[in-house]
């Protein structure tokens, strides 16, 4: 896919300290972000995916958290920007909405003062000016009576309203990428879809890049037009959402993709489940990560940590073996 | 094809912690119960050498400074003050004590049957709200005032002070855990109360309990200071750290170690107690904040 | 909101009824024959019995109580036989002192507590945090009167600077009833400050955690809004709480430092009513007292209401 590269990670590492361990929480993650796309970053729980959208911004505590690589953003490399210039491109040129939009609006201010704060530290703008540019974006949200919402609190507005109040902060100041984590995760199914719709026709408008991080294959087939792949911290698989979803290369992939349940799937059949655990952060394999609950490691993966290489043009993998097994059906027996 | 545990990196391991372990690795636990069983084994094992008399008068050596003799001087009576002030701390730590236990026998009832029975509830949380309302020493001095200056009078107004806020805390931690499903499930077996109570309620509400115990024997001892000082609590002769604190503030000026000595220990056992309150909590209570260990200066390049 | 008002206000009525119950039992509860004491050793059976008769004395308590209650209501707190005045006169005399006081010692301590509290937040873990989290449970570890003691010492006898005993009231010059009152509010207000230092700091410490201030960095706003404006506002609950409970160790701690440093206040007025065993007056003044302390609290309560929205809005229903 051509196009021009709006973000580019290259070798990310991110490491914490916490009260016993020292632990390295995402290793070499590279990937690109073009201008006027939606990429998703999918993988389970703990692989690493929050990390990587959080390091972008570097909102995670300085005092405990190491960051090694480039994050290169519009010709400047966001890991070695001051503190100062960061807040600049915070809320302004990159933003991101989170998961849990109750506990991510401060339950202090009204609705229309948290738009406002932030359209005000970054734009000269009056208060008034301010007020009624909140009202306009609240209602291209989605929020009926804007004008009433506005002084409102976030208690006193429902799950998915409060979500696209988190969104209206998050494009108040037109930035060129929102990092979505998790946007649906905690909202009922039917809100879900709204959301994701609200999401899709402002960045269509906006012409922004959106990166959704999600746990949910559904979501991803849905909006996305590339994916990344990631487990325990690692990028395994880059690809279109087609070739993701119809041609698999990862292992872990294929089984992912596999024990999504689907209307064609026999309801007698148990669901399939991929063996083994995810192992912790503490304790991380040498060799391929995934090779301890890979049906097809070899002696190779077991001592070896595989690169990410290319397949071809747009779809990226890391696994030794992917060939052979990609000349297999595509799936694993059933167990 | 191979699937066999694959060897781990050295990176690190998480320990699993033996419960003595983590009591000895909690410096704030260790030091504060340090402290205090330092004290209490002063406290009880000094006067055992035998010639130590509270009451001794010794007259020609009134007000003297601590010397070889009098380690810690002699107060307007002539008596030896390190003397008086191992003894003080005695009735300090047996106050403390007493009223730290009492009141959390007493507590357990009140709480547990408040919790459990809406209508006892109702009545009794009413008056526990009433008596919390008074400063605590407003009706400490109420009590002994009527009931006279004694020790056992000092200690039922203690008791009658601490009461209402260990109450609301076994209270509120009994409702919480009545709340919880299997103490449903209990009930529909057909437990009985006080099974309920006793078996089960109360081993999940004990870390409130044993921390805010901790923090009443302090506050015991410190209401008892007070009192003394002010001539309410427990009567002269006997030795209190508040009494030789009254004694000493008349003659402040002549006698700065009547009110330094005292007031040291006075310190130190509060100061043991609240530290090993707060080492308590960070031990029992699963919301506690725990530090991280930070980098080192010079990593830390965003500055600005 | 004004319905939160008024329930909290109803709330308190059942309470003030027992504050009542309790201080009424006590008065009746205090052994010895008050109409004998007030007449003295010389005076016959029937002048007893008939003064007691005269005064209420020998009406069936329930009796007693209501009468005592309409008294109360109509600021009617008993006749102190020490002062020859009512209670309730010698009770507002020496109310002004404590107050001033009190209002002092209690301004320095939020001030200084909520400052470091903050600080201490801020820098958690390192040396600075520490050292304040060490003072701060020295701080709630010296009972008011020694830390008076010890003010006298130091500044009595080595430094001169602020005068050890004595009061001023506010007549006689801003400057000079601060300058005598200085001491006193630092031997009283060091436990508040410990108090509230440690809530603020571990209130902030988890407000900081909360996802919403995650946002606020993620919108690029400054660390002074982020820690000021954003955590500040949602952890100040707690603190004002613990502002609340700490007007106990306020009045607590003002009647004993109150006879450290010589100040006419009501603490000098209990404790000499209780060397001159002046029953009535310590009743009634410690009635007043808790009344005050209660209403306080509501205060505290209400101010709740205007901090955060949730409360107001949710219970005023």
């Amino acid at each position: 896919m051509e196009g021009q590269k709006l973000l580019q990670l290259h070798n990310l590492n991110v490491s914490f300290w916490t009260e016993r361990d020292y632990l390295h929480a995402i290793h070499d993650v590279s990937f690109d972000v073009y201008k006027g796309e939606i990429l998703g970053i999918v993988g389970e729980s703990g692989c690493g995916k929050s990390v990587t959208a959080d390091a972008i911004l570097q909102l995670h505590d300085q005092q405990t958290t190491d960051y090694e690589g480039e994050i290169n953003f519009e010709g400047l490399d966001l890991l070695k920007q001051s503190e100062r210039d960061l807040r600049k491109i915070r809320g302004n040129q990159i933003s991101m909405i989170f998961q849990d939009p109750m506990s991510s609006l401060n339950p202090v201010f009204t609705v229309g003062h948290q738009i406002i704060e932030s359209l005000r530290a970054h734009k000269k703008i009056s208060k008034k000016e301010a007020r009624t540019r909140a009202i306009e974006i609240l209602r291209m949200v989605g929020i009926p009576s804007p004008e009433i919402r506005i002084d409102e609190y976030p208690h006193q507005l429902s799950g998915g309203m409060r979500q696209r109040v988190m969104i209206a902060i998050a494009i108040c100041c037109e930035p060129k990428l929102i990092i979505a984590d998790e946007p649906t995760t905690a909202l009922d199914v039917t809100i879900q879809s709204q959301i994701l719709q609200v999401l899709k026709e402002l960045q269509t408008k906006n012409d922004m890049s959106v990166i959704m991080i999600t746990h949910d294959l559904g979501v991803v087939a849905e909006t996305c037009q590339r994916v990344v792949v990631m487990y325990l911290g690692q990028v395994i698989e880059v690809g279109t959402v087609q070739q993701i979803f119809d041609t698999p290369l990862h292992p872990y992939t294929k089984g992912l993709l596999q024990s999504m349940p689907n209307l064609e799937s026999n309801p007698n059949e148990p669901l399939y489940e991929i063996e083994g655990t995810v192992p912790p952060l503490n304790s991380i394999p040498i060799g391929c990560r995934f090779a301890n609950r890979c049906p097809f490691a070899t002696e190779e993966c077991l001592t070896k940590n595989p690169s990410l290489e290319n397949s071809n043009d747009s779809h990226q993998i890391r696994c030794w073996n992917y060939n052979e097994i990609g000349k297999k059906e595509g799936l694993y027996a059933r167990v | 094809m191979l699937k066999q545990e694959s060897p781990t990196t050295e990176i690190s391991k998480v320990k699993r912690e033996l419960p003595i372990k983590r009591i000895l690795g909690n410096p704030l636990l260790t030091t504060g119960i340090g402290f205090v069983l330092l004290l209490c084994f002063v406290a009880i094992v000094f006067p055992l050498t035998g010639n130590m008399d509270p009451y001794a008068i010794d007259p020609v050596n009134r007000l003297q400074p601590p010397t070889v003799d009098y380690w810690f001087g002699t107060d307007d009576f002539g008596r030896d003050l390190f003397t008086r002030v191992i003894f003080g701390l005695r009735y300090s730590l047996l106050i403390g004590f007493v009223v730290a236990i009492s009141v959390t026998l007493i507590s357990l009832v009140i709480g547990l049957f408040s919790a459990y029975f809406t209508w006892l509830d109702n009545i009794l949380m009413r008056i526990i709200d009433g008596l919390y309302a008074f400063p605590s020493i407003l009706l400490a001095i109420a009590i002994v005032a009527i009931r006279g200056p004694s020790i056992e009078n000092v200690i039922i107004a203690l008791v009658i002070v601490y009461i209402p806020s260990m109450t609301r805390i076994i209270r509120s931690a009994a409702l919480v855990v009545k709340e919880q499903t299997y103490i449903e499930a209990l009930r529909l077996q057909g437990a009985n109360t006080w099974r309920i109570l006793f078996i089960h309620t109360v081993p999940n509400i004990l870390s409130p309990i044993i921390i805010q115990s901790t923090f009443i024997f302090a506050a015991a001892i410190l209401t008892e200071a007070s009192l003394s000082f002010l001539g309410a609590g427990i009567p002269a002769p006997d030795p209190s750290l508040g009494n030789i604190l009254y004694d000493g503030k008349n003659v402040i000026y002549k006698a700065w170690w009547m009110t330094v000595f005292p007031g040291i220990f006075v310190i130190l056992l509060v100061v043991g107690l609240n530290i090993a309150g707060d080492g308590l909590r960070d031990l029992l209570d699963p919301k506690a904040i725990r530090v991280k260990r930070r980098k080192k200066k010079h990593e830390n390049r965003m500055k600005g | 909101m004004l319905n939160y008002i008024i329930k909290r206000i109803l709330a308190l009525i059942p309470v003030l009824i027992v504050v009542a119950v309790v201080v009424f039992l006590l008065m009746y509860l205090t052994p010895g024959d008050p109409v004998s004491v007030l007449l003295g050793d010389e005076a016959t059976e029937e002048t007893i019995a008939q003064v007691r008769h005269e005064l209420g004395y020998d009406l069936p308590i329930y009796e007693q109580f209501f009468n005592w209650f309409k008294g109360l209501l109509v600021g009617d707190l008993g006749f102190s036989i020490f002062y020859d005045l009512p209670v309730s006169t010698v009770f507002f005399e020496h109310l002004g002192p404590t107050v001033a006081l009190a209002i002092y010692s209690q301004l320095i301590a939020i001030v200084i507590a909520l400052t470091f509290g903050v600080f201490a937040a801020k820098k958690r873990g390192t040396w600075i945090d520490n050292t304040l989290s060490t003072v701060s449970v020295l701080g709630i570890s010296i009972p008011s009167f020694l830390m008076g003691l010890f003010l006298v010492l130091l500044f009595a006898v080595q430094l001169k600077w602020l005068p050890v005993a004595g009061y001023k009231p506010i007549e006689d010059g801003l400057i000079t009833h601060l300058r005598y009152l200085t001491l006193p509010a630092i031997a009283l207000g060091t436990m508040q400050a410990g108090l509230i230092m440690r809530m603020t700091r571990s209130s902030v410490l988890d407000v900081m955690k909360a996802p919403y201030i995650k946002t606020a960095k993620s919108k690029g706003l400054s660390e002074n809004s982020i820690t000021y404006k954003h955590a500040l506002k949602n952890a100040f609950l707690p603190i004002l709480t613990v502002i609340g409970e700490s007007f106990g160790a306020l009045i607590t701690g003002a009647a004993v430092v109150e006879t450290v440093f010589n100040i006419p206040g009501l603490g000098q007025l209990i404790v000499n009513s209780i060397e001159r065993r002046d029953f009535i007056t310590i009743q009634g003044s410690i009635l007043m007292m808790t009344v005050m302390y209660v209403f306080l609290n509501l205060i505290v309560d209400l101010l709740y209401g205007v901090i955060d929205p949730r409360v107001r809005i949710s219970q005023g229903k």
